[in-house]
Formats: C-alpha cells, sequence, structure tokens
C-alpha cells in the first residue's frame, strides 16, 4: 500500500485550467519533488489530497482512505502547509498554535516550542502585523509540529530569507531520515534537487515526466559565463567547446557542460587568465523545453 | 457535534459584536421604560392621528403595547438584523474567502463540527442578546415604572423576536455556507433580511397589500398577536422550524461541497 496515491486524477475548470489524467504515487519514506511552473495544477492536487475538493474523475487516497471520503481522519496523519499563508489577524502566532494543537488534542506542545525556536519565530505579536516570512513560518510550525506522518509541503520556502531556507531545508532532510513521507510542491528547482528522490515534472495540468533526481542531476546541463583576459584564451575554449557561444561583452562566452566533465573545463579554464566566472541559473521554463523538446505549446 | 477549541475561540472573536449590540439593545429598552410614561403616551397618540405613522406607531396605551410598536417594531428587527449579518458572514464564508479555514481543516475536526459549532454560537448568542434585553427591561421597568409593564406579555414578546432573529440568523448562516466568497454570502445574507423587512413596512401603508404578508418573514412576528393572546404560537413555530431547517441544510452544504483553500 502507497501511502499516497493518485490514480488518474481529473478536475477540468475549463480554459485548459485544472488538472488531467495525474498518476501518481509515493511509498513509505520517499520524497516526491511536485515540480511546475505557476498555475500547473500543483496546488489542485494538493487540495484533494486534503480531501478540500472531490475528484471528478479518478482517486485519491493516503495510506488507502479516500481523501474526500475520511478527510478528518487522514488529518491524523497529514501535516500540510498551504501554498497561500492566511491567518485569522486577530490572534496571535502563539494563540493561533494553541488553537490547532487543541483541535488536533495534542497534549505535548513542546513540539512546538522546538519548533519555533527553530524557526527563531517570535509568536507573541498579532498574526495581522506579522511579515510574510514571520507567517510563512508559523505555518511550517503548525505543519510540522504534531510530528506527522506525512507532510503535503506548498511551496515551502516561498518568503523566506536564504538562512531560513536553508534550516528548512535542513529539517526536510530529518524528517525524512526519520521515515515521513514527503510530497513537496515547487517551483524552484533547487529546493526539489537538494530533499526529493523523485521528481515529477507537471505542466498545463499534466505530468509531463517522472524521473529520478539523480537522473536529473546526471542529465543536466550547467550553463557558465566566463569573461577571458585574452583573445587567445576565448579561441582555445571555442576550439575545445564548438557549441559555445559568445556573450554581449567582449571576449565573454557562454559554455555549457554537465557536472561529468567540469573538470576538463576547469582545467581549460585554469590555464588561461580569466576575468569572471558566473554559473547561468536556467528557469524552470529552460528545463522543461530540455526534457520534452520545443514541441509543447 | 462540536469541537469545544473552535467554539471558544468563535466566540472570543465575536464576543465584541455580541456586547456592542447586546448594550445598545438594552439602552433603547431603558430609555422607552423612562420615556413612555402614561402622559407622554396619550399625548403622542393625539399627536400621530390620521397620519400613516398612526399604523406604524400605536399601540393600546400601555407600556408593553407601545414598546411593541416602537422599539419591537423598528429598532428590535432592523438592529440585531447587522449583528446576524455580520456575524452570519464571519462564521463560514469570511473563513473560506480569506483562506485561513485551510488551517482550521487540517486537524481532525470534521467540517461538520466546524460549521455546528459556529451555528450553535451564532443561535446561543442570539438567546444571550435577548435574554439580556428581557431581564435589563424587566428591571428597568421595575426602577422607573413599578407595576406598569406586564411581564408575561415582555417574555413572550423577546422569546417571539429572538425567534424572528434565530430564522433570520438562519438565512445568513445559509448564505454563509453556501458560498466562497464574502461578497455573495452578504448579497444573499443582507439582500434577504433586508427585503423582508421593506416588505413588511410596505404592508402597513395600507390594508390592500396585505397579501404581501406571504413574501416576507415579518408579519411572522405579529406583536399585535403576541399581545391579544390570538393564535401566535404557530408563527412561533414556523419561526424555529424555518430556523432549525436553514441552520441544518447550511451545514449539510458546507460538508458537501467544494472548497477552494
Amino acid at each position: 500500500m502507497k501511502e499516497i496515491d493518485i490514480r488518474n486524477l481529473t478536475r477540468d475548470y475549463g480554459n485548459g485550467k485544472g488538472v488531467f489524467d495525474i498518476c501518481l504515487t509515493v511509498g513509505r519514506g520517499e520524497a516526491f519533488g511536485y515540480l511546475g511552473p505557476n498555475g500547473a495544477g500543483k496546488t489542485t492536487t494538493m487540495r484533494h489530497l486534503m480531501g478540500f475538493i472531490r475528484p471528478r474523475h479518478g482517486s485519491v487516497s493516503v495510506q488507502g482512505m479516500d481523501c474526500w471520503k475520511n478527510r478528518s481522519r487522514i488529518q491524523k496523519k497529514i501535516g500540510y502547509l498551504p501554498g497561500e499563508i492566511c491567518f485569522p489577524g486577530d490572534m496571535t502566532g502563539i494563540g493561533y498554535l494553541k488553537l490547532i494543537a487543541a483541535m488536533r488534542k495534542m497534549k505535548d506542545f513542546s513540539a512546538a516550542e522546538k519548533l519555533i525556536d527553530y524557526f527563531e519565530l517570535d509568536p507573541k505579536g498579532k498574526i495581522r502585523s506579522m511579515s510574510k516570512g514571520m507567517k510563512q513560518k508559523t505555518a511550517l510550525v503548525a505543519a510540522f509540529m504534531h510530528d506527522p506522518e506525512i507532510l503535503l509541503l506548498d511551496e515551502p520556502s516561498s518568503g523566506l530569507d536564504p538562512l531560513m531556507q536553508g534550516k528548512l531545508i535542513e529539517l526536510i532532510e530529518n524528517e525524512k531520515k526519520r521515515g515521513k513521507t514527503i510530497l513537496l510542491s515547487s517551483h524552484i528547482f533547487e529546493e526539489v534537487e537538494k530533499t526529493c528522490d523523485r521528481i515529477g515534472m507537471i505542466k498545463s495540468g499534466r505530468i509531463i515526466r517522472q524521473i529520478t533526481a539523480g537522473e536529473l542531476r546526471a542529465s543536466q546541463m550547467k550553463t557558465y559565463r566566463v569573461i577571458m583576459a585574452d583573445d587567445e584564451g576565448c579561441a582555445e575554449i571555442l576550439r575545445m567547446y564548438p557549441d559555445a557561444v559568445r556573450g554581449k561583452e567582449q571576449r565573454e562566452l557562454i559554455v555549457s557542460v554537465t557536472d561529468g566533465c567540469i573538470n576538463e573545463l576547469l582545467a581549460l579554464l585554469s590555464a588561461h587568465r580569466v576575468l569572471s566566472l558566473t554559473e547561468e541559473k536556467h528557469t524552470l521554463e529552460e528545463y522543461f523545453m530540455k526534457f520534452y523538446g520545443g514541441d509543447e505549446k | 457535534m462540536i469541537n469545544f477549541s473552535y467554539l471558544k475561540q468563535t466566540a472570543r472573536s465575536n464576543l465584541k459584536f455580541l456586547l456592542a449590540f447586546t448594550a445598545v439593545l438594552c439602552v433603547f429598552v431603558i430609555i422607552m421604560t423612562n420615556v413612555f410614561t402614561p402622559a407622554v403616551m396619550e399625548e403622542t397618540q393625539i399627536g400621530i392621528e390620521g397620519t400613516v405613522l398612526a399604523n406604524i406607531l400605536t399601540g393600546n396605551g400601555t407600556l408593553i403595547g407601545f414598546m411593541s410598536n416602537s422599539f419591537y417594531a423598528l429598532m428590535a428587527i432592523l438592529f440585531p438584523m447587522v449583528y446576524s449579518i455580520m456575524v452570519g458572514n464571519r462564521l463560514i464564508a469570511e473563513k473560506i474567502d480569506k483562506g485561513y479555514m485551510a488551517g482550521f481543516l487540517s486537524t481532525p475536526v470534521t467540517r461538520a463540527q466546524i460549521a455546528a459549532s459556529g451555528a450553535f454560537y451564532l443561535t446561543v448568542s442570539l438567546m444571550i442578546m435577548w435574554g439580556t434585553v428581557y431581564c435589563v427591561g424587566i428591571a428597568a421597568a421595575e426602577r422607573f415604572q413599578p407595576g406598569a409593564l406586564d411581564v408575561d406579555k415582555f417574555l413572550l414578546l423577546n422569546a417571539g423576536v429572538f425567534l424572528y432573529h434565530f430564522a433570520i440568523s438562519g438565512i445568513c448562516f445559509f448564505a454563509s455556507c453556501l458560498f466562497n466568497t464574502s461578497r455573495n454570502s452578504l448579497l444573499l445574507g443582507a439582500g434577504l433580511p433586508l427585503y423582508f423587512f421593506v416588505m413588511s413596512l410596505i404592508i402597513k401603508l395600507s390594508d390592500s397589500l396585505d397579501y404581501l404578508k406571504y413574501f416576507t418573514l415579518n408579519t411572522l412576528f405579529d406583536t399585535e398577536k403576541i399581545l391579544e393572546d390570538n393564535g401566535f404560537e404557530a408563527d412561533f413555530a414556523v419561526l424555529g422550524a424555518l430556523a432549525l431547517i436553514l441552520y441544518g441544510t447550511g451545514i449539510i452544504i458546507f460538508c458537501r461541497r467544494d472548497l477552494p483553500l
């Protein structure tokens, strides 16, 4: 029995919006990255898993329990971080967390306190006057504090500064080591790559590809932007890498290599004078283009 | 059916409205018992004789008669309606509209429990509101005009106006359960009660418009019938039953529908 089992899930909102024939399983202790641009259907899938909406076609279940029929029972197993964070504005952070803890019949609040310390959250203020990052931290504490077996995280790092993003990834990795099942949705490639075993790419409501993180890493070209000090170096690189493109600056070259071939590039560069070397971040769209070719519309 | 933690939070977040509305109603009742002395009542009756107001404001010359035709015909209808409209919307629709219903539903507390706790709060808060008005009214009458108030009729008036607001709040709650946005919830939850009120005013303008009484709820709270002890029981029963049906259907609809959270 899979922890999360989505079969042929279809929900058509019209105008091409919605999810279409989604099939996806996540086993116990596995972390699944759900990668796709905004509006691709990630949140719609999560809403089905939470029992907020009824599947019009197909089925969605958690630990063998139908997510619509048993929606309150599955909540005991699930920690959910919504993609859009909203709280009752007139409550304090701690008041809200205590209320959710009481509604979950949690007797022990110490796990929540540990998380509050971990994220350096000050939960005493009114939620209305909290910054976006503070709200996100409050929601993270609410999602993790009852030590759930399954974590549904919808764009968990949004609003967090890089330091906290790092701490969050560390927390997710630890939870994974403790055997938690994780479904993490994101439009940020690195977030998924760092934490997940398998990755499903979704676009326009359809899963276009499922691969393991290892496969992804191996097949992935990284692009570097180098500015050479002299024409000689330029010519040498162009000779070794005929695919390299000239950039806007003088003696600027854009070179793409896989991680497996990075040493050759570095060796070549170190033989010449280099003025600057930067990695070009791929956008998600570019990854999709690479994996799916140019025929997607 | 009720989740106590959630109910406590609901009560806390709506307490200021309950206190404010109850306080204003109490002030009005105190003024009524204070102002409507027999001499004033006689003058008023002469003053408005023959005008449209005579149909609305005249009574049988007793304190309870005057209260039922002024306070219980206007202020006690319209003003607490605002409370039901506001709180009704806050209980469900606003939480979906703003999105924080998701947090409450990511606990093992069921949708039925969330909705039933809200319904329970709205009903009990209206009971508290009219219970307080009843007690304050009796105390004030005893202080300003000892013996002038017919206490049994006063109890029936307050029971009736509570049942009326129970039904109105049922409409507001139903609308709140039905819609995803505050805007739509308020459109029905405020629109329908206001339409009923306007309708009840139009009826009073002329006897020939009497058939309109079937198009408003307000005629089910008929103060004249209560004062004359003339068959108000059936009206009370209809109001109560209507309220229960509206609350019940609201909860069922909220449990069955998709939520855009």
